[in-house]
């Protein structure tokens, strides 16, 4: 994989265009290259342009930081995707390739792209590019614990837009192994992106 | 239910391999007992592989788009050379082609990216599978050398200075091999990916002409690849060498401190052996 192709994908995840993408990437290029005597030999190279890439599609396109998410939101209870059961996680996956099931496999960039762009990079940089917590927090300047909660909440989020259309191609039934009373349940945090917007904007 | 309450809040650091090794031993134990929570993490693993797909399946950059950023790199190191001009008094001293190749070498270290940020399973000759198929496998590596050694697809450069922006995909420093004592002809260089069941690993594949015939010479990172038997071991001058024919092609082999070399020529063993034990 060259930086180039890293580069390009993480951009497009970012800016949810190609077009842009390039844009981005090449201006990221172009400062790496006027800075390349502050790489340190040796360091992660692709962790170092990714940096650059996020500062810039910051200063481009969101000067007050990434696109707000709701930090205190309800997270308390990490059961509370227990909404999920084991069969249904089952159902989601193919086991032969280890992955999502194909139908579920060709929605998953759109269900990223709907992820505030906080827990998106998170997804992206701990999921695709596989980097590690700390070089997450040093590319976000987060802390760490920020880095894992918004990786929580954005895999969360997905999961759920998963499992929806999971149901609606009729993959998965309704939720039978829920478990729990009705009147628990509605008092439960909200995890589905729309109620996620709406405290977002009155936030 | 109040462990799965206490190992789902460490499940997303298990699955990213970073929880703290105290606690790995809890989790696996509880996994190994809870239908439950080896379903929520194979389906955090199904998520991510899913992903990783997908999002390089849609990011595949453009030919138009990498020559518009080679076109930019080019123009920013023109840039260069001219503020630098213009900044020193005896102007004339500095030649462009000094910065040039600067600005190219970074272009290429970008465009090739490094296996080493993120070790991939490469092969080996001393794999598992015994000494059988370790030869199998040498087989199979000597097979592409030669492959590669009489393919004429263009050099991928053909400018020394950018053989330093070789290695963080070969993993190795890759120097220019001085071949002047033999009169070899310089004809350029490319990233040669051999493959076998146990991965990919990346060499750098220079190309030179010694009196019309072919040499080829490949350095790659010997930890990761050994091309020894079936060869045949010697000794030239004070270095131990490996040599042999694969299709007519003779190739020899050496190993330099975790630089392999190997070299493929239209010539006859001795040179090859020669060859190669010059380089370092
Ligand atoms: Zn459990």
């Amino acid at each position: 994989m060259s930086h180039l192709t890293t580069l390009l994908a993480v951009g497009s995840r970012l800016t949810r265009s190609t077009a842009e993408a390039e844009d981005l990437v090449q201006d990221t290029l172009l400062k790496a290259l006027r800075a390349r005597e502050h790489f340190t030999p040796g360091s992660n190279m692709r962790a170092w342009l990714l940096r650059i890439l996020t500062n810039t599609f910051i200063n481009r396109y969101r000067r007050g930081g990434l696109e707000r998410s709701v930090l205190d939101g309800p997270d308390a209870d990490p059961l509370a995707d227990g909404w999920i059961g084991a069969s249904t996680m089952e159902a989601m996956r193919d086991p032969e390739s280890r992955a999502m099931r194909a139908l579920l496999e060709k929605e998953i960039v759109a269900a990223l792209d709907e992820l505030p762009e906080e827990f998106r990079l998170a997804v992206v940089l701990s999921d695709v590019e596989e980097l590690s917590y700390k070089e997450i927090s040093e590319i976000m300047g987060c802390p760490i614990g920020t880095v894992m909660s918004r990786l929580h909440r954005g895999r969360r989020l997905l999961k759920r837009r998963l499992y929806d259309h999971a149901r609606t191609l009729g993959i998965v039934g309704p939720e039978e192994e829920v478990g729990k009373p009705a009147q628990e349940r509605a008092g439960e945090a909200v995890v589905d992106l729309s109620s996620y917007r709406r405290k977002a904007s009155n936030a | 239910m109040s462990a799965c309450r206490r190992v789902v809040t460490l499940l997303d650091a298990y699955a990213d391999g970073e929880l703290e090794p105290e606690h790995v031993l809890e989790m696996e134990a509880h996994l190994a007992d809870c239908h439950g929570c080896s379903s929520r993490l194979q389906l955090e693993h199904a998520m991510k592989k899913s992903l990783r797909r997908q999002v390089y399946a849609e990011a595949q950059p453009s030919e138009a788009f990498q020559d518009r950023i080679l076109a930019s790199f080019q123009a920013e190191a023109e840039r260069e050379a001219v503020g630098k001009l213009e900044s020193s008094q005896r102007g004339a001293m500095l030649s462009w082609s000094s910065i040039v190749p600067l600005a190219a070498a970074a272009a290429i270290a970008l465009f090739w990216s490094s296996h080493t940020d993120n070790p991939v399973k490469a092969v080996s000759a001393g794999n598992s599978d015994g000494n059988h198929a370790s030869i199998l496998n040498v087989e199979q590596l000597l097979d592409q050398i030669v492959d590669r050694h009489i393919d004429r697809s263009k050099p991928e450069f053909t400018e020394p200075a950018l053989l330093d922006g070789m290695e963080p995909e070969v993993g190795v420093p890759v120097h220019f091999p001085s071949l002047a004592q033999y009169g070899a002809r310089w004809q350029g260089g490319r990233i040669v990916p051999l493959h076998n069941q146990n991965g990919t690993l990346n060499t750098a594949s220079l190309k030179f002409l010694v009196d019309g015939h072919r040499v080829t010479v490949y350095v790659y990172n010997s930890e990761r690849l050994a091309l020894g038997s079936p060869l045949k071991r010697r000794v030239v001058g004070n270095e131990p060498v490996y040599t042999g024919w694969k299709r007519g092609y003779s190739i020899a082999t050496a190993d330099r401190h975790g630089v392999g070399y190997a070299v493929a020529t239209d010539l006859g063993e001795d040179e090859g052996a020669e060859i190669v034990a010059s380089l370092h």
